[in-house]
């Protein structure tokens, strides 16, 4: 065996020995103190996810939505996270996917300030999960037919999102007078939109009629 | 689709942070108190030792995705060593101008923490962990990150909470320390 390996397996062993030495829980005579339990009860509330360690940039978490809604919305989606700033969102239609660079992000929230919802849950869906995050809110809408509608809201951020429309056309549209693209793809329709405060997507079976999709987007309420 | 819910989940699960909040909550409820009990045998002093627990909790909180899952012997450790660790840093900081390794030779701190030990194959082995065992933990520890987990000095100072300058140095008097041990004990010439 080389030195190394002896060295390590030694030190692991030495590590091991003074564990098994340690006392057993019962056996240690401590009763905390309650500044201590109360930093230790605040600190563990606060505690943030591996999340904060992977998405630890605001383009990242966003791109995490990103990357969310094209689970849900059944379309294949790389990320590049990172671009700066230019203005709102810049749109280049790849031959397999159409990139989205959201533009002026200053003064945009670092993180949801304010949530929306829908303005009405479309006949035969009832919500089935709804997570809440810094960055990011998702609700998941599901009917008797195991069809899925998505609303996800999260903070622009700056980041390049790149979604697959493949064989897609993607359509502007206006939501609310903002500027908004939708597409069908692999059995869902997509809308993705800013107000310019917070990035939006609804994705949702593609027979949900656009016009649907843009009455539904344009309710939104907080 | 089912694949697609399930990376659904564990997308979500990254981003509302529930899964990390558990497992520190876990970690915590599991170790606490032989955290405590392991800065306390440092420190001598149970304010000190919640001090040096509860600043150990914090790095492993920012390094949650790092620690090994609870009710393993690998957390056990990791969770002890993070404790140990913090208490060293705060009984550092207290006796700043007389800490012991101030009164080891500084001259050689300049050597590489690529040092090697040779260990001849003839060597005992019980001798050897025994030898380990005999080295401060301020020392151990780091060697133990370095030789088991082959962590950079970077790495390494992040986890223990110490700078960087100073892991690197704490390797090289550790190794120094540690061949001085196995030189005396008759393992190495």
């Amino acid at each position: 065996m080389k030195s190394g390996d002896i060295l390590k397996k030694a030190f692991i062993d030495a590590d091991k020995e003074r564990l098994s030495q340690l006392p057993e829980d019962d056996e240690i005579d401590w009763t905390p103190s309650r500044q201590f339990e109360s930093k230790m009860g605040k600190l563990i509330k606060k505690q943030n996810s591996p999340a904060r360690k992977l998405f630890n940039t605001i383009g990242k978490r966003t791109a995490a939505a990103a990357i969310i809604a094209a689970v849900l919305i059944c379309s294949a989606l790389s990320v590049s996270a990172i671009r700066k700033p230019v203005f709102e969102y810049i749109v280049s239609v790849y031959e397999k996917f159409t990139s989205f660079i959201p533009g002026n992000t200053a003064d945009t929230p670092e993180v949801i300030e304010k949530y929306y919802t829908l303005p009405f849950i479309p006949d035969g869906f009832s919500p089935v999960s709804e997570k809440y995050g810094d960055y990011v809110r998702m609700i998941t809408y599901e009917n008797d037919t195991a069809e899925t509608l998505v609303f996800i809201q999260s903070v622009i951020g700056n980041t390049e999102f790149n979604v697959n429309t493949e064989g897609a056309e993607l359509i502007q549209t206006e939501v609310s007078g903002d500027k908004g693209y939708y597409y069908i793809s692999k059995g869902c329709i997509t809308l993705i939109w800013s107000d310019g405060e917070y990035s939006f997507m609804i994705s949702a079976p593609d027979n949900f009629p656009p016009e649907d999709m843009i009455n539904l987007a344009e309710g939104i309420k907080n | 689709m089912i694949s697609e819910k399930k990376m659904l989940l564990f997308l979500l699960a990254m981003i509302d942070g529930s899964d990390g909040k558990d497992k520190l909550e876990r970690l915590y409820n599991r170790y606490k108190k032989k955290m405590i009990y392991s800065a306390y045998q440092i420190l001598h002093n149970m304010y000190d030792a919640e001090d040096a627990v509860s600043e150990a909790i914090i790095s492993v909180a920012n390094n949650i995705e790092n620690v090994p899952d609870a009710d393993t012997e690998a957390a056990l450790s990791y969770m002890c060593r993070a404790a140990r660790s913090r208490a060293i840093n705060i009984l550092e900081a207290r006796n700043r101008r007389k800490a012991h390794e101030e009164s080891l030779d500084s001259e050689n701190d300049a050597v590489s923490d690529e040092t090697d030990i040779e260990i001849p194959d003839t060597a005992e082995y019980d001798r050897i962990v025994s030898c380990i065992r005999s080295l401060p933990d301020i020392y151990g520890d780091v060697l133990y990150l370095h030789f088991v987990q082959n962590l950079s000095a970077g790495e390494i100072s992040v986890q223990l909470g110490r700078s960087i300058h100073t892991v690197r140095q704490q390797l090289v008097r550790g190794k120094k320390l540690l061949t001085a041990v196995l030189k005396k004990e008759g393992i190495i010439q």
